[in-house]
């Protein structure tokens, strides 16, 4: 048997007080009985006999004196261990044994025996003084047996002194190798308590439980029962306002030390189910508090004997429990400012990352440290004083939360008061909430609360929160500081994302204004002007689509619109009413964030196209509106100023490119049309010199006439009359015949009437020079209005696309013109039954043919002309469709037509 | 002949009511057109005249030889017929319509003597205007 330090120092204590003993008390025997709690054993380490002779450790080790099981309910002296023993009478041991029911038979019987108990503080006996005299009856009186009892206690006292410095020993030991190692992990530091408690205690059945708050689950990283080690897999729990759980639940719940007096009464009295038969007969269970959180538990138990721990052996166990608190603590710690290290390298390491990365690493390096089942990362604009939730956890899924403006919950309250909040319970979850303007967003009070606001610079990024919603201190200071030192480093990595990206969004704003001067200089065509504008729109902002309405701020009215990033023209209808034409008017951007939210910004489109955000941005150049832009989003989307500024610079240098481009337009157009019209006039002019001229030989000639022929016959006066007459009236005619396009511009047109001359025309024509291939059938609709308008350039449009189509079915086919009504419009549809038109023919079919004097030159200025008519009375042109079966060409005229002039 | 025609306007006076004497003869159009809704148009706003429709050029010559007409209106796909008329009756008033007006038709009508040169407009009264600015005129003339 090996002796340790400290019972070299306990054989001492009771050698000094067996010198004692010999001087006062007579006996054959004197024995110190132990009780070896490390092994539930009893042993003797002192014993002398009454000659003298003091037994040493051969003699110790073998026969009655060896150390031997510990089964105090069966066996005496040992029933002397049980707390509620009483002192036996020491001169009638055998009444004592029978009164008690202890079947003892030793090889000597004592005749008397003195015997006391060594009682520890709190009534546990560590064992007892027992002298014996194995030939008289009655040897000790009461003299004797007081002194007696008064050395056995002086001897516990010193005995319980000796232990507790030498339990404090080992735990300072404990301490000195937890802070010696600081990074021990969770289980080595345990396995050291284990080891280390062991000196002190029986930890042959030991547990220590870890507590997940978060996910409310219990794990082992050690147990042993009956001395071995076990592999106890992690269980769930739940944590209630009352016992109900077990043991292990209850210290975790009460955050206090366990350790019934009768644990089978304990269940009974709290009216709780054991779970593990059978149920021990002692129990010790002490908290791991890491502040107010409870990080595990440490329990012992003893299957055999109730009552087994003392106030010292929980004073001990309390002082191992806190070093390991401490610990488990610093080792989080270190745990998780490696994780808050890791994200600061790596959001410094990234500077190109975007938004959505940063908050998934803060997220992947957060779940590592705390409970992040529920988390969220709001950012702040302040310029719309907004929050926004990119980032949404809840319940381990992601969620999508609507942005929000002026609220009142604990976000709020963190951008404004720049402070973290950690609240730790249900009360002062609620107590929180009872302030005026606070308000709950995620509609039920929650039990574990904690946020902390993300600050570069003198401003609030955002707020990075997490919570429970049943557990309560799942967060503790460790947890804030970590959140917060990660948020500082978020704050700076978000703000260093925004203002890379601002650059590069003015790059890409320099070259998209660039490009669009450039091809302004290289193209001053309207179309691809207008479309480039849409085009850049969209692209800026990364929106869905963008549509663009030139509006003509002189009639009042849109013409049409332009899209890019879905299709490339979309028709729309002349008006100077409605939803785009008040922001025309108004003059000032409106920007959208959420259609449901403002349904009063509900332009028709978005409901149409699904478009849940959008901004609206007039062209205004030299203070008139040239139209409106829309940038539009299918999901709600938030302007943030940067975008608001880019936008409105676009517009502004979108304005003053639509707007040359316009004017370059006009003129080209203008000078076109006048070229037209002054060759009318020319010819007009010639014409009227011509025959002037010989009006101006006729007259003096017929005077000259007159003066030689008899002007008595009164029928050759008359003839010479009526020539005269007649002559002068024509030279009037002559001269009222000027400007005939000024004449022909404003008729009132029969559509239908029109359709049957020209189809008509067109069929002779084509008859004559290709043979009957080709069938033609008109349906005229019998409601076509007439209507005001230049007939010549309807007209030309109808005979231009006849021709095409008869131009397209050389080989015959079907030609079907049909006239009808639709929204106020009078459609005429032209179809063939040619191969289609090819796609470069397509783009150019209504373009602009470069000026030229040669023959036939002019022929296809027509169509040009007279869809810029259309347009221009908010009519149209185009194809509707193109295919190796056949094209369909449609034209489209207001039936309001033109108002006459004057 | 072209006497006897240019003499003729002295006996007559025009009728626009039709309430006249009926011993008056009504003054006489020849339409040369083909577009049906055109001619149901100017059969009707010009009703004080007795109207002959010629679809095409050799009705139109038919009729022309055998009847007497004070006033042509010919559609300008009918500039052949008024070819012929302005030759073998260089006498006769004629105007052109036409749904499409251009340059080279309108000085091609006037070269061949037309009176007139002037869009297919269903408006009330343009086409009488017309009309009634091109036969009083020769009437006055008288």
């Amino acid at each position: 048997m090996e002796i340790t330090e400290t019972q070299k120092k306990e054989i001492r204590i009771f050698e000094q007080v067996l010198d004692h003993v010999v001087k006062i008390i007579p006996f054959d025997r004197f024995y110190v009985a132990l009780y070896d709690r490390r092994n539930a054993s009893l042993y003797f380490p002192v014993v002398q006999l009454g000659d003298g002779t003091k037994l040493t450790l051969p003699e110790l080790e073998d026969g009655l004196w060896s150390p031997r099981p510990f089964v105090p309910d069966e066996q005496w002296p040992d029933c002397l261990l049980r707390p509620d023993a009483q002192i036996p009478n020491h001169n009638d041991p055998q009444t004592w044994l029978a009164d008690n029911q202890i079947d003892y038979q030793p090889a000597s019987f004592p005749r008397s025996w003195l015997i006391a108990p060594l009682k520890a503080r709190g009534g546990a006996v560590m064992g007892a003084l027992v002298a014996e005299d194995l030939h008289r009856e009655r040897a000790y009186g009461v003299d004797l047996q007081t002194w007696f009892t008064a050395a056995a206690n002086r001897v516990a006292g010193t005995l319980s002194s000796l232990r507790l410095v030498e339990s404090l020993r080992v735990v300072n030991r404990v301490g000195q190798q937890l802070t010696a190692g600081a990074r021990q992990s969770v289980v080595e530091i345990l396995e050291l308590i284990h080891t280390e408690a062991g000196q002190l205690m029986d930890t042959r059945n030991m547990f220590v439980a870890l507590y997940d708050a978060g996910r409310q689950q219990l794990s082992f990283p050690l147990a042993y029962f009956n001395g071995d080690p076990q592999n106890w897999k992690a269980r769930d729990l739940a944590i209630g306002d009352k016992p109900g759980g077990g043991l292990t639940e209850e210290v975790i719940r009460t955050r206090q030390t366990l350790c019934p007096t009768n644990v089978a009464k304990w269940y009974t009295d709290n009216q709780i189910e054991p779970k593990v038969l059978p149920v021990p007969k002692s129990w010790l269970g002490m908290p791991l508090l890491s502040g107010e959180r409870v990080l595990g538990v440490i329990a012992l138990q003893n299957d055999e004997v109730q009552g087994l721990y003392s106030i010292d052996d929980q004073e001990i166990l309390q002082a191992m429990a806190s070093q390991v608190s401490a610990a488990m603590a610093n080792a989080q710690l270190v745990e998780r400012l490696q994780a808050v290290n890791e994200v600061g390298k790596q959001l410094a390491s990234g500077i190109q990352f975007g938004e959505n990365e940063i908050l998934n690493l803060v997220y992947e390096q957060a779940k590592r440290l705390m409970d992040t089942n529920n988390m969220y990362v709001a950012l702040y604009d302040a310029s719309i004083d907004t929050v926004r939730f990119p980032f949404m956890l809840i319940n381990g899924k992601t969620e999508k939360v609507e942005p929000r403006s002026g609220g009142g919950g604990r976000t709020e309250w963190i951008i404004q008061n720049r402070e973290p909040i950690l609240i730790k319970t249900k009360e002062e979850d609620e107590k929180w909430y009872e302030e005026p303007g606070r308000k709950e967003y995620i509609g039920k009070l929650l039990v574990s609360w904690m946020g902390v606001p993300m600050i570069s610079g003198d401003h609030v990024v955002g707020v990075i929160a997490v919570y429970h919603e049943t557990a309560a201190y799942v967060y503790n200071e460790d947890d804030l500081k970590v959140l917060q030192t990660m948020a500082g480093q978020v704050a700076a990595a978000l703000e260093n994302a925004r203002l890379l990206r601002q650059e590069q969004q003015k790059a890409a704003q320099l070259a998209a204004l660039q490009k669009i001067g450039m091809r302004l200089t290289s193209q001053l065509e309207l179309t691809e002007v207008l479309g480039l504008i849409a085009q850049y729109a969209y692209e800026f902002v990364s929106a869905d689509f963008a549509t663009l309405f030139p509006y003509d701020p002189e009639k009042g009215r849109f013409g049409v619109g332009i899209r890019k990033g879905k299709l490339d023209m979309l028709p729309s209808t002349p008006s100077d009413k409605g939803y785009t034409a008040d922001i025309a008017k108004a003059k000032r951007p409106v920007f959208v964030s959420d259609v449901e939210h403002e349904p009063h910004t509900k332009a028709t489109f978005s409901t149409a196209e699904g478009v849940k955000s959008y901004a609206a941005i007039p062209l205004v150049s030299k203070e008139k509106s040239l139209g409106v832009l829309y940038v539009n989003f299918i999901e709600p989307h938030i302007f943030v100023e940067n975008e608001k500024r880019a936008l409105e610079l676009l517009a502004n240098q979108a304005a003053v490119a639509f707007e040359n481009a316009r004017l370059y337009d006009q003129s080209r157009s203008e000078a076109i049309a006048a070229k037209q019209l002054s060759t009318l006039g020319t010819a007009m002019a010639t014409l009227r010199h011509r025959i002037n001229n010989t009006f101006s030989i006729i007259l003096p000639n017929l005077t000259r006439l007159r003066s030689r022929v008899d002007m008595s016959d009164a029928t050759i006066s008359e003839i010479f009359d009526i020539i005269e007459r007649n002559t002068q009236y024509t030279s009037r005619i002559i001269e009222r015949i000027q400007e005939p396009l000024r004449e022909i511009e404003h008729v009132s047109v029969d559509v239908n009437s029109v359709l049957n001359d020209i189809v008509d025309e067109a069929r002779e024509t084509w008859a004559a020079s290709h043979g009957h291939l080709v069938s033609v059938t008109l349906s005229l609709g019998p409601s076509v209005p007439f209507v005001s308008a230049p007939i010549g350039q309807i007209a030309e449009i109808f005979r231009n696309l006849i021709d095409n189509a008869y131009r397209a079915m050389e080989q015959g086919g079907e030609l079907r013109v049909i006239s009808y009504m639709s929204d106020g419009f009078i459609c005429i549809s032209i179809q063939d039954t040619g191969p289609g038109i090819s796609p470069d023919i397509q783009s150019r079919l209504f373009e602009k043919p470069v000026p030229s004097d040669q023959p036939g030159g002019g022929a296809g200025l027509g169509l040009w002309l007279a869809r810029l008519m259309l347009q221009s009375i908010g009519g149209d042109v185009k194809i509707e469709t193109t295919n190796a079966s056949g094209t369909t060409m449609l034209v489209q005229v207001p039936a309001s037509g033109l108002v006459r002039e004057g | 002949m072209r006497l006897e025609q240019l003499c003729s306007f002295k006996f007559q006076h025009l009728d626009w009511s039709g309430k006249g004497s009926h011993a008056m003869k009504k003054l006489r159009i020849l339409i040369i057109d083909s577009e049906p809704r055109w001619i149901d148009f100017a059969k009707n706003e010009l009703s004080p005249f007795e109207i002959v429709v010629a679809p095409d050029t050799k009705t139109a010559l038919a009729e022309l030889e055998d009847d007497q007409f004070d006033l042509v209106i010919a559609s300008s796909r009918r500039l052949d017929a008024l070819e012929i008329i302005a030759r073998e009756y260089s006498d006769k008033l004629f105007i052109v319509t036409t749904v499409h007006p251009t340059t080279q038709e309108a000085l091609a009508a006037y070269r061949l003597g037309a009176m007139r040169y002037f869009p297919k407009s269903f408006r009330q009264q343009d086409l009488l205007n017309h009309v009634s600015e091109v036969i009083p005129a020769s009437v006055n003339a008288q």
